[in-house]
């Protein structure tokens, strides 16, 4: 790549490409950019394109570190966490490194695709005040709508083309990052159950929540997963968000979403993202939820507070 | 007559059952079909599989309606073994199995009254046979199509085919009001705690920890905290949620105070929440070095909770064999 950015700073680049050898020719240009200053490199993508890579790099794929996006990022949360672990194991050594992160593909669903939006906005939050290093995350201008290649160009602040960088004029920080956060969220179909709950008990929502799951097919594990997850963030609901919440249930084809609202607000978008320390008091909750989940939507908005936990019958997609 | 009731396993709820009945945590509805004394049917009656009849010791020929799972404690331990969310599989596939089978079944029971009702019933066999047929291949599509489920609460798919065959052609072959002689041998290829989806008797299992429950620390309508002896310590049984965590963390204060190491038995623990996980966490904390907290029987989805939110591996607090699936 011709131009060369400065790396002060973390630089978050969008890298479109339209095929395979666009896909090549920038993220191999990246790794051997790195790979000539014996920089640790760590590149999560799918697994044709970890082959491909891996292919074109010969004995030098040795000296990349592979993950699978499927596995590492098949619930976009959880994501960053695996970029922060990343950053804190090389970030003491004092040298730069770089990733390559491809969240966003076509087989994503739409609601998987407005979250990895969001991951992509939350990256700039999450890195903008740490250590020095680079992401490049790859966008397939073939394969996606319009609509996400132009959101690619708000949430980095750097985007390649041609194999040159330009800074993006759309790039917008950090009111970015907060934008999707109170976007609401598309209403329902057809609404399978509905309770309120306060603080008398929350036995009758783990109730609804394990009958609806085995009604919608699920085995025990996921269905034990769920009613954790949604158990705690009706605790939330209880403990921060006015006292009380509803919960509503819905299937969307072989998705079971529960819905938890409160009249609470919270202003953190990283909340749900950040590994818990031992000691701390309570504040597990959410990002407990993004583990056992395969999707979480949070939305915080002046009337209150969202989440819709996501659980995939076919897990094994 | 003694007011006291002689039977622990006395089922106490209120029969028929309610169609939204959840009183009791082990219930697992089940549809009949009533009959009058020419077999015709009267109506479907909404049942639990673990309701069975007691014969009372002291008065021959009075009965009292038993729960084949035990009594309270039993049930506890029986629904803490397959877990509640298998239950509710096993309810879901009750239910839609209900749904499903429901035309074959008044058939059947139409064509089983006219094959008992006149002497020329042998001619009637060919058609009877045809109907079942029809409901073994409506069964086996079923079977097949749920067989992840049906595997994930311990009743594979070819075991239980053949039990349920052999229990159509028990059923028909029985005149009248007699009650089908089911053969339990068949029973036997399913585990243990899972032959009671079935309907067949539990054979409770017997904890590793000696739990007092005649001295109970606390107990609400989720919760009992008892007092164990060997090894010293206390069981959780039941739900550990924010309605009772206080309680839960005053027990283990208590404990802490006796010398030595805490055990904790959660053999009998139905759901813990974060917070429930964080007074345990936090009492292991509190222990001086060298004294340690011991889960005993912790459930498996509780031992990866630990891990995911960064509780395990953690100084003083132990978690010992016996892990639950």
């Amino acid at each position: 790549m011709s131009g060369t950015l400065p790396v002060e700073r973390f630089t978050h680049e969008a890298l479109l490409y339209s095929d395979m050898d666009e896909y090549l020719a920038g993220t191999l240009a990246f790794i051997r950019e790195g790979l000539a200053v014996s920089e640790p490199i760590l590149v999560v993508v799918g697994a044709a394109k970890i082959a491909a890579l891996k292919a074109r790099l010969g004995l030098d794929a040795g000296l990349v570190q592979f993950k699978n996006m499927a596995d590492v990022g098949a619930n976009p949360a959880r994501i960053i966490p695996a970029w922060h672990e990343f950053v804190e194991s090389h970030v003491a050594a004092g040298r730069p490194f770089r990733g390559i992160g491809e969240p966003i593909y076509p087989e994503r669903s739409a609601a998987e695709l407005v979250e990895c939006q969001r991951h992509e906005a939350l990256l700039n939050v999450a890195f903008d005040n740490g250590p020095a290093w680079r992401l490049l995350c790859p966008y397939n201008t073939t394969a996606l709508p319009p609509d996400v290649v132009e959101e690619a160009h708000r949430s980095h602040p750097y985007v390649a083309y041609d194999r040159a960088y330009i800074a993006s004029g759309l790039y917008a920080e950090e009111a970015l990052a907060r934008a999707p956060f109170s976007t609401p969220l598309p209403e329902p179909p057809a609404i399978r159950a509905t309770l309120a709950f306060n603080g008398t008990g929350l036995r009758p929502v783990r109730r609804l929540v394990s009958t609806e799951a085995a009604r919608a097919g699920f085995t025990s594990g996921p269905i034990a997963d769920l009613v954790l997850a949604v158990g705690e963030v009706a605790a939330n609901s209880v403990e921060h968000g006015g006292g009380s919440g509803t919960l509503r249930i819905w299937r969307e084809g072989g998705v079971l979403v529960c819905e938890v609202r409160d009249r609470g607000h919270f202003d953190d978008p990283l909340a749900d993202r950040r590994r818990p320390a031992p000691a701390q008091d309570g504040g597990r909750g959410l990002w407990l939820a993004n583990q056992l989940c395969d999707l979480v939507q949070l939305r915080s908005l002046k009337s209150g507070t969202t989440v819709r936990l996501h659980m995939h019958r076919d897990r094994s997609r | 007559m003694a007011l006291v009731d002689q039977h622990a396993d006395r089922c106490v709820y209120p029969r028929p059952f309610p169609d939204d009945f959840d009183a009791c945590p082990a219930f697992q509805a089940t549809n009949f079909i009533a009959a009058d004394s020419r077999n015709k049917p009267l109506g479907t009656w909404r049942t639990c599989r673990h309701l069975g009849t007691g014969n009372d010791v002291e008065i021959r020929g009075r009965f009292y309606p038993r729960c084949t799972l035990g009594d309270e404690h039993q049930r506890m331990q029986w629904l803490a073994q397959v877990s509640p969310a298998k239950l509710d599989v096993v309810r879901a596939l009750q239910d839609e199995f209900d749904q499903l089978s429901r035309p074959h079944r008044e058939r059947l029971f139409d064509a089983r009254a006219r094959l008992h009702s006149g002497p020329a019933s042998a001619a009637r066999e060919p058609e009877l046979e045809q109907l079942i047929n029809g409901f073994l291949s409506t069964i086996d599509r079923f079977l097949e199509q749920n067989d992840e489920r049906f595997r994930d609460v311990g009743l594979p798919a070819e075991p239980l085919r053949q039990l349920i065959k052999e229990w159509v052609w028990a059923w028909v072959r029985t005149p009248e009001l007699a009650t089908p002689r089911f053969d339990e041998k068949p029973l036997e290829v399913f585990d243990r705690p899972a032959r009671a989806f079935l309907g067949a008797p539990s054979e409770p299992a017997v904890s590793a920890v000696r739990r007092l429950w005649d001295r109970p620390l606390y107990s609400d309508t989720i919760l009992q905290i008892l007092p164990t002896v060997d090894p010293p310590g206390l069981a959780l049984v039941g739900d550990v949620d924010r309605s009772n965590v206080a309680a839960v963390a005053q027990s283990l204060a208590r404990a802490r105070g006796h010398a030595g190491d805490v055990h904790v038995d959660l053999s009998g623990l139905l759901f813990c929440d974060l917070g429930g996980l964080q007074v345990i966490v936090r009492a292991s904390q509190a222990l001086d070095a060298g004294r340690r907290l011991v889960l005993h029987g912790i459930p498996r989805q509780l031992e990866r909770v630990l891990e995911i939110v960064n509780w395990a591996p953690l100084p003083n607090l132990a978690i010992a064999g016996g892990v639950r699936e």
